[in-house]
């Protein structure tokens, strides 16, 4: 890991994935922002840092994550960002890559994926 | 039938060419004649001249052409007789006065072996006829009934039924008894027949009558005992509905009866398929996400250095743990609620302090959604009840409440009314809308969205099962955004 750590913005409504996966982003020496939905993650990412990647699970209450990736990818300044999908169906594979996710994972993770993934976007 | 009547002279000529076989063309169902070789007729079947025809006794000795008033050759009966002096074996058919005929025409030889003349015959066919249009129509019908779509497959049946069963037909579905016309169809659109919309019908009768001279006939399509639709014939007065028509109509509304039913079938099954694959991807979704939060804990477990990251981690795993058990555990309730095999064990059972055992247990989450809740209990209600069994009850529906009801004040009552225990659980949080209301007791229905509260959506049916198993009644009173109350009657005495 260099100095100039990189951000990474975890959403995802669940408390345990969100808090394990951060604790283990952390680990790695990343610096992990955590929102438990996606109207939160929108608000914090209106008026902090670009993240490098944002991880965001697809169904979440107050703006789903259908919506969330939309919204992202219709922004000028937040479209480059790259977008890891969770989700804990297998249909939604298709459906992120519609909507312009950089990549979908299905539930439960496995962790050396998302963590070649993280560190490929973050590079 | 014996032959019985006067005849004139070319008429016993004609007899007596025929010799001793007349008596057996007499009594053949159909009607013979012969013909010379310049197609005058040599004999004429005594069935016709019997019938008194003027015209055909006069026919005798004459050409066959005066039968159509021309002597046009190319007339198709004519063609026949032609064609069989050419040594030819032709037949054809002919309708005639609304009958038809199969006519049969053969040379007729000489002692010599040649061609003298014809012999005709002619079989009434109108019936075998009706029969085969009837048997076609009906299979016709059967192919398109066998369609799941029974709206479409109706109006395919009625466009085939005119103008076979007459020159107008309409469709009405029956719900709860108002009619509705959903099709109408007319054989000449620029002289539209009228079709009757007030008319009267019994279950599994059709009938027909005559409005403005205008024949009608009435053919109800029933599933289970019950009127779903109904086919409405018109037919302009020229045409009366005959027995045979009715006969068709019935047998066109009993399969149309069995397509419905069928249909109806299917869209059941399609339901449960729906339900079905939605309660998988829920369980799915709820078994996935626990695993997740597990394995990103161990992953966590195994490279963290701190005592600190560990314990968090340990406590994901336990609390991911005790999140996978409850859903298992929710899913065996479900496989017995669902063959009937819920345990109960009956014994005097303090309703209040049922409900203050779960409260108990709700406390730290209660603090949590900052909702307060307010009791009015009345501690003698005491019934042969199910202790654990009422618990569960009271478990999901103050569940419920705190779930939708957006941290306002939750009312719990639990008093005594002519020999029941009545129990109130009231929230003023979301409610729910009235179509919502009335599945909320099936099982896997929920009044929201998957997307914002997970579960099973099986709470509600647990309760209701339970609560029918200890012979109660359960309520529930709505109105979105202000807020639901379930109402609970258990018999404080079980019957014996």
């Amino acid at each position: 890991m260099t100095i100039d750590a990189a951000t990474i913005l975890i959403v995802e409504d669940d408390d345990s994935i969100r808090e394990a996966l951060s604790m283990l982003l952390e680990s790695f020496g990343y610096v992990v922002h955590q929102a438990s939905d996606g109207a939160t993650a929108l608000e914090w990412l209106a008026t902090e840092v670009v993240p490098r990647v944002i991880i965001a699970d697809m169904m979440m209450p107050n703006v789903s994550g259908e919506e969330f990736v939309l919204t992202l990818k219709r922004s000028g300044r937040l479209r480059s960002v790259p977008i890891v999908v969770l989700s804990g169906h297998t249909s939604a594979r298709k459906k992120a890559e519609s909507l312009g996710a950089d990549a979908c994972l299905i539930k439960p993770v496995e962790v050396d994926e998302l963590l070649a993934l993280v560190e490929k976007f973050t590079k | 039938m014996p032959a019985k009547h006067t005849h004139g002279s070319s008429d016993q000529t004609a007899r007596r060419e025929i010799g001793p076989l007349r008596l057996l063309f007499e009594h053949v169902p159909g009607i013979i004649w012969a013909t010379d070789r310049n197609l005058r007729f040599t004999y004429i079947d005594g069935k016709l001249l019997q019938r008194g025809r003027a015209e055909v006794r006069g026919m005798l000795g004459a050409s066959i052409h005066g039968l159509f008033g021309t002597s046009d050759r190319t007339h198709p009966l004519v063609r026949l007789h032609v064609a069989a002096l050419a040594g030819e074996h032709p037949s054809a058919r002919f309708d005639h006065n609304g009958r038809w005929y199969k006519v049969f025409v053969e040379p007729s030889f000489d002692a010599n072996g040649k061609i003298s003349g014809t012999i005709g015959t002619a079989i009434d066919i109108t019936e075998q006829r009706d029969l085969l249009r009837r048997a076609n129509f009906l299979s016709d019908a059967s192919r398109l009934l066998s369609s799941l779509d029974a709206e479409r497959a109706l109006s395919a049946v009625a466009e085939l039924a005119v103008p076979y069963l007459g020159d107008a037909c309409a469709i009405d579905r029956l719900n709860n008894s108002v009619r509705r016309r959903v099709f109408s169809i007319q054989a000449n659109p620029d002289f539209p027949v009228r079709l009757d919309d007030s008319y009267s019908m019994k279950t599994g009768h059709v009938r027909t009558y005559t409005l403005d001279g205008v024949a009608h006939l009435v053919a109800p399509i029933c599933v289970k005992d019950t009127i779903v639709a109904v086919f409405v014939f018109a037919a302009l007065a020229r045409r009366q509905y005959r027995p045979a028509d009715l006969q068709t109509a019935d047998q066109l509304v009993q399969r149309a009866s069995l397509a419905m039913e069928n249909a109806t079938l299917y869209e059941t099954a399609q339901t449960a398929l729906r339900v079905r694959d939605e309660f998988l991807a829920i369980a799915a979704h709820e078994i996935r996400g626990p695993l997740t939060g597990i394995h990103l804990a161990v992953e966590v477990l195994q490279k963290s250095t701190t005592d600190n990251a560990k314990n968090r981690a340990l406590a994901i795993i336990t609390r991911e743990d005790r999140r996978l058990s409850r859903f298992v555990d929710e899913l065996l309730e479900l496989a017995r609620v669902r063959t009937g095999h819920l345990d109960f064990v009956f014994e005097p059972v303090n309703v209040a302090g049922v409900v203050r055992d779960v409260l108990s247990r709700f406390s730290s989450q209660m603090d949590r959604i900052r909702s307060t809740v307010s009791l009015e209990l009345d501690a003698s209600v005491v019934g042969d009840l199910d202790h654990a069994r009422l618990d569960q009850v009271i478990t999901n529906l103050l569940a419920n409440a705190m779930k939708f009801g957006l941290g306002k004040p939750i009312r719990i009552a639990v008093r005594a009314l002519g020999g029941h225990a009545l129990i109130v659980v009231e929230d003023h949080g979301l409610g729910i809308a009235k179509d919502v209301r009335e599945r909320i007791f099936e099982p896997f229905e929920r009044g929201v969205s998957v997307r914002n509260y997970g579960g099973l959506g099986l709470g509600l049916y647990i309760v209701r099962t339970i609560v029918e198993r200890l012979e109660g009644t359960i309520r529930v009173d709505s109105e979105v955004d202000r807020g639901t109350t379930f109402t609970i009657e258990l018999p404080l005495k079980r019957r014996p």
